[in-house]
Order: structure tokens, then sequence, then C-alpha cells
């Protein structure tokens, strides 16, 4: 087990050079002029795109930035933004466990609802209880999550009052940023705020959460179904088992395999920031910095966010293949 | 006749004489699909005396495998219907029993091995796991003793190095390995009847004839009843002590090895000989059953072997036989034995001599 994690690290470092190569020159060979032009947009003059040439060194050689880059890199120096010339490093910290908190809470919610509603479904393929439940998870993949997001907070917040629309934190308890993990930060405080912080996690979760959701659902219906009718299930049968112990133990331990790997990719994309539910429910976390960097041409941001996210990505790869050998023996001794 | 112990009192679990320990009468499973219905066993009759050995066989699609599964109530319903009969076991109609009571004899009374050593056995656990899961099922016993009666087992089925074995998982067993598995998975209950679905066909040539050694020697050993379901006539040849043959979900012949083999009373077992490979036809062409096995939604009437049969007349296509003894002794359902076939017979023995004469005896 240690050599295949040493042996997919060791993978990783080419996939992350190769990667770091194609944003560099992304930057340098950016269309409209040289990178100061690009960052500079509207506002380049001849003598601010000399200065911001000078001082970013993109005066240089391509292979001498290329490996002032990389050097930089690998001392964990990720650049400033152009903007409010923050380390990206320092901001990252600062919005990640916003992201980090959302996933958790949209998994949860997918995962939660999303395996249970698969496995009934499977029990009783084509009965109106699996229909019911198609039409959940086609519902959960059509509708726009800003759809479905404003929708909540209009009912839930506005309507009903029962849980809170925007932010991580209700500002009025003045909670101290320790972590920039809401939870964690409202647990510290005591007092219970805790509640509050969960209760501002409920929407964005279930908006996030409801692609997953349908997909988790969809995954799991179709990989029971399959291990449903594989040969040792029936040889399981044959033993004499309940059909309890047949579901839970030769079919489950089986079925997992895939549902797994699904959840696995579904993280490594909501570790990525979820755009529209961020913007929605005002959340500081990476998918709403993504977008206004790109907006605000902070092209340095934007090169180290697909480098970290390729990391995250990564390692949330390596984590779900991990799971998937200690589930799967054949993976495991091969 | 009850049998009297030692001690006095009848011994409930004592087997009564005669009776015999399997009778499936009348059978009928049929499948409710989207195109209709089809009627994959429709009157199976036979039984196995206790520690008896029965061969059932017949092409593909015949209803081997449905009528095994029907025995050990593994048939999915729906699609599936056990539509009519009785499975009399060791007393007991199976098809009454309770769904709880059904699983004592699942694995317990009545084991079976499957034809798919590959795939039977669930990849994501040790094979001493999947032993000991049915010896903890059906005997009083701890996890510790059911690991040791899983070696034990394994050891039985002339595994090498069972103590390793039983820590590995599927995938590192060959499939004569594996099969073997089945086999000790099969037997460690002590069951009294096994049910052994082409437990050779997916094997290589050699490993068959030692998977048919084993399960011969163990069922001498053991006393243990023996369903074995094959499509080749030479594998029950040396194996069994009676023969049943199927076609199109009814049974068409029965009868002690001898008398099928040697003097088929019925044109289709007399097809099914003629195309095993014997001493002296080797370098001939095999002669295989002309035309196909009838679509299971358009069964033809009466006799359904008759579109195929080289003897049929009209009365053949006119009502179904019925399965009735043929002056061998054995039972035959073809109308060849009725007072108005007697003028066609003496065509059908010709050929059946002739048939004899290639096979080789
Ligand atoms: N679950 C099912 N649904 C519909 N039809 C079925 C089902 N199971 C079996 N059948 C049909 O029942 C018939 C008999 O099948 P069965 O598996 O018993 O054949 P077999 O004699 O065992 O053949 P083989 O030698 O190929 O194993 C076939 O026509 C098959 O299509
Ligand atoms: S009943 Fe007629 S068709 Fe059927 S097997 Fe006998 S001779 Fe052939
Ligand atoms: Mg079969």
């Amino acid at each position: 087990m240690l050599r295949f994690i040493v042996r997919r690290l060791l993978g990783a470092i080419p996939v992350l050079l190769g990667l770091s190569v194609i944003l560099f020159l992304f930057l340098r060979l950016l269309p409209g002029g040289g990178p100061a032009e690009a960052i500079l947009g509207q506002h380049a003059t001849p003598e601010l795109v000399a200065q911001i040439s000078h001082t970013q060194g993109f005066d240089q050689p391509l292979y001498v930035q290329y490996f002032d880059y990389i050097g930089r890199l690998l001392q964990g120096d990720f650049g400033s933004s152009f903007i409010d010339g923050r380390s990206v490093v320092d901001s990252f910290l600062v919005r990640f466990p916003g992201t980090v908190e959302l996933t958790i809470g949209a998994l949860i919610f997918a995962v939660g609802i999303g395996i249970p509603l698969g496995r009934l479904a499977a029990r009783h393929p084509n009965s109106w209880l699996d229909g019911i439940v198609t039409v959940i998870s086609l519902f959960g993949i059509s509708i726009p999550v800003f759809v479905l997001g404003y929708t909540m907070a209009f009912v839930f917040s506005v309507q009903l009052h029962w849980l809170p629309d925007v932010g991580q934190l209700d500002p009025r308890l003045d909670i101290p940023a320790v972590t920039h993990f809401s939870v964690v930060d409202a647990i510290l405080a005591g007092d219970w705020h805790v509640v509050d912080a969960l209760s501002h996690l409920v929407l964005p979760s279930i908006a996030l959460g409801s692609i997953p959701l349908a997909v988790i659902t969809r995954i799991t219906r179709a990989s029971v179904i399959d291990v449903s009718n594989e040969d040792y299930v029936r040889t399981a049968r044959a033993k004499g088992l309940t059909d309890r112990r047949v579901n839970s133990r030769h079919i489950m331990r089986n079925a997992w395999l895939p549902v797994t790997t699904v959840i696995g990719l579904q993280t490594g994309q909501l570790l990525a920031g979820a755009v529209l539910t961020e913007t929605v429910f005002t959340w500081n976390g990476v998918g709403s910095w993504v977008v206004t960097s790109i907006q605000n041409h902070d092209y340095v941001v934007v090169q180290s966010l697909i480098l970290i996210f390729a990391v995250i990505f990564l390692t949330v790869n390596l984590i779900v293949d991990v799971g998937y050998a200690f589930l799967n023996p054949r993976i495991r001794y091969s | 006749m009850t049998a009297i112990s030692p001690a006095g009192g009848a011994d409930p679990g004592a087997t009564v004489p005669d009776r015999p320990l399997l009778d499936v009468r009348g059978l009928r499973t049929y499948f409710h699909v989207m195109d209709g219905t089809v009627k994959a066993v429709d009157g199976v009759d036979f039984s196995i005396p206790p520690g008896g050995t029965v061969g059932l066989v017949g092409e593909s699609g015949c209803g081997k495998s449905v009528t095994a599964h029907s025995i050990m109530r593994l048939i999915d319903i729906p699609p599936g219907e056990i539509a009519g009969g009785e499975i009399w076991f060791d007393g007991r109609d199976l098809l009454k029993l309770s769904d709880s009571e059904m699983r004592h004899v699942r694995g317990g009374e009545i084991a079976m091995v499957f034809q798919e050593p590959m795939t039977s056995l669930n990849p994501v656990f040790t094979i001493g796991d999947q032993i000991s899961e049915a010896i903890l099922l059906h005997n009083d016993v701890n996890k510790k003793e059911a690991a040791e009666r899983a070696i034990e087992s394994l050891k039985a089925v002339g595994v090498s190095a069972p103590e390793r074995r039983v820590k590995q998982y599927p995938h590192e067993l060959s499939g004569g390995m594996r099969q073997r598995a089945m086999i000790a998975m099969a037997l460690s209950c002590n069951p009294k009847l096994v049910i052994a679905d082409e437990p050779t066909t997916a094997l290589d040539v050699t490993i068959q004839a030692q998977i048919l050694e084993l399960i011969k020697a163990l069922q001498a050993r053991t006393g243990t009843a023996l369903l074995l379901i094959t499509h080749d006539l030479a594998v029950v040849a040396e194996t069994v002590q009676t023969i049943a043959v199927m076609y199109a979900g009814r049974i068409v012949e029965a009868g002690t090895v001898d008398q099928v083999l040697l003097a088929p009373q019925h044109p289709y077992t007399q097809g099914l000989l003629n195309s095993i490979p014997g001493v002296k036809k080797r370098g001939r062409a095999l002669s295989v059953i002309k035309g196909v096995v009838p679509n299971p939604f358009r069964l033809p009437p009466g006799c359904k072997f008759q579109p195929r049969c080289p003897y049929a007349w009209e009365a053949c296509s006119a009502s179904e036989p019925e399965l009735l003894p043929a002056p061998n002794g054995a039972k035959s359902r073809c109308y060849l034995h009725s007072p108005e076939g007697a003028g066609r017979r003496e065509a059908f023995e010709k050929s059946v001599a002739a048939t004899m004469e290639s096979v080789g005896g």
C-alpha cells in the first residue's frame, strides 16, 4: 500500500510540472501583447507596461522567467494579487476554509440522502418508488443552482425566517476569525454560536449538493442493480443467508466501489469552488474569488489557483484510490 | 415401515427406506417477460433416492438451471413464477416452506455448486470467509471453529496448503482451485443433496476430469445425494447412476445410465448420443441434431421435439406424448412406444443400433 502511494506521488510530479509549463506559457503568450498589457488591460500606457514588465521580470528570457517562477513556487510563493497586493497564499488560507465547509456540507447532504435513495430504488427497480427517485434525481441534475438557491433563500429565509439567507456567520455575534472555518470559530467562541454557523450552512449545502445528490443516487442505483445480478450474489443466497445480509454484505461491499469513485470525483469538483452557490449566498470561498480574479484580469491569482486546484484534485484522487484499493482486494494485491 | 433406533424411539431424522430424498412432481416454472411468458420448466418429474446420483442432461436453454434454481427457490419472483408442482424433499414440500424454513434448507440440507467458478465467489471476501460464513450459519459453532472447519473442508477437496488458501481472495486462485473451493463450501455443512450445475463446463479439459473425479470420490465417501446438471453425456456416463434427459422444459427420457446410454428410447437422446465424439468416429464429422431448439415463445404443438425428429408423423403434432415406461424399463415421452408407433419403431431401433456402433459402446 505504501509503495502504491509513493508511486502515485511520484507520478504526480510530471503532471504538475507539465501544468506549470502550460500555465506559465499561457500568461506569457496571451494575445494582444505581453503579460503586462494583459494585466493592465485598457489602462495600459507604454510607460506602465515597461514598468510592470521590469518589476515582474517579463523582460527576461522565457527560460529564466520559468525557473524563477518554479523556484518561487517551491518556496511556497504563489505570487500576489495585482489588485489588492495580498499574497495568494494568505488569501487562500482565508477563503479555502469556507469552501471546505461548504463541500463537507454538500457531501453530507448528497451522500446521506443519495445512497439510501439509490439503494431503495435498486431494491424495487421499475416500481413507482424507483420512478419517484428518478424524478428527484432528474430534478437535482436539471434545476439551475441559482434558481434552487434563490428559491430556497426566498422561502426559508425571507418568508419563513427559518434559516439565514446569506453569509457564514451572523455579524452581530462578532465571532473572531481564528481558523476561518466558521463552524470551528463558532465553537471556539462558545455560547452555542455553532448553531448559527450550522444554520448558515444548510441552504448553501443543499443548493451545492443537489447535483452530487442526483449523480450519487443514480450511480448507487445502477451499481446495486448491477451487483445484484452477479453470480456470487446467487451463491450467497444459495448458502441460506437472509436477504438483509446478502444486501448489506455481499451486494453493498461490491456496490460501494463505483460509488466511492464518483464521490471522490464530486469532492474534487466541489473543492474547486462553487461559483454560483457562493455568489447566491455571498459565501466567502474560493469560488467567488476565482470569478472576481478573472473579471479583474488578476492573472497571477488565476494561474496560482489553477495550480492549487490541480494539487487538491490529485490529492483527493489519491485518497479515493487508496480507499478504493482498501475496498477492493483485486487492486490491493496487484 | 418405521426404523426403530436401538434406544427404542423412532428416530425422526432417519430416512424412510424407499422414500426418495428429492421428488420433483409436475414442476412448472415460468418467466413473465416483456414479450410474453417463457415456460422454462413445464412439467418436470424426477426423483433422487437418499445417497443417489442423478444426471440432468439437455441442450442449452432446455431448463436445467431453472429446474435447479426452482428446487433451491432461487428464482427471482417476479419475473419468475413457480406456476405449479411439488418439490418433496425429505418429507416436506419445499414450495410450501416459509422463507426462513427454506433458508435452513438452502446451504444446510441442499447445497449448490455453480457453473462459473470465476464469478461465483465474491471478489471482496477471502475464500476462508466465504466458506465459514455458511458453516457459521448452519452450525452451532464459533468463528474460530468455523475457520478451522473451513480449512478442513478445503483439505478434503484436495486443496494444498489450505491454511494459506483461506486467507486468499478468489482472484488469486485458478479456475480449478476456485471450483474446489466452491465444492468445499457446498460440502462444509454436510448437506443431504448437492446440486452441481455444470460444475466443469467452464474449466480446462484436464481440470474437468480432476473435478469430476473429486465429485465422484466425495459423493462416494460422504453418501450425499447428487444432482449433476450437464449438457455433456460423457460427463454423466462416468458419474451418476440414473439420467434424466430434458428437452424444452420437460423430461423426455429417464432411466439408468445403461438404459439411457446403451438403449436410448427417445429420438432426442439418440441425437445427443450421435453428437458425442466416439472412438470409432474419430476423424469423421459428428452428426448434430438437425434444426434448432424451439423458440420458447412459439413451442410447436404436440411433441416439442417433432420439428427436429426424423421419425415424426401426424400423431406427434396432434397431442403431446406422456412420460411413460418404455419396453426396456426406462421412461420415454414418445409415441414410438405407443401401439400406433409400433411400425416406426423398427427403423428407430436400427438407427439406434448404428449409433451405438459408431459411438463405440
Ligand atoms: N430470469 C429469466 N427471465 C426470463 N427467462 C429466463 C430467465 N431465466 C431463464 N430463462 C429462460 O428459461 C429457459 C431455460 O433456461 P436455463 O438457464 O434453465 O437453461 P439451461 O438448460 O440451464 O441451459 P444452459 O446449458 O445454457 O445453462 C431459457 O429459455 C431462458 O431464456
Ligand atoms: S413423439 Fe413423435 S416427434 Fe416426438 S420424439 Fe417421438 S417420434 Fe419424434
Ligand atoms: Mg444452465
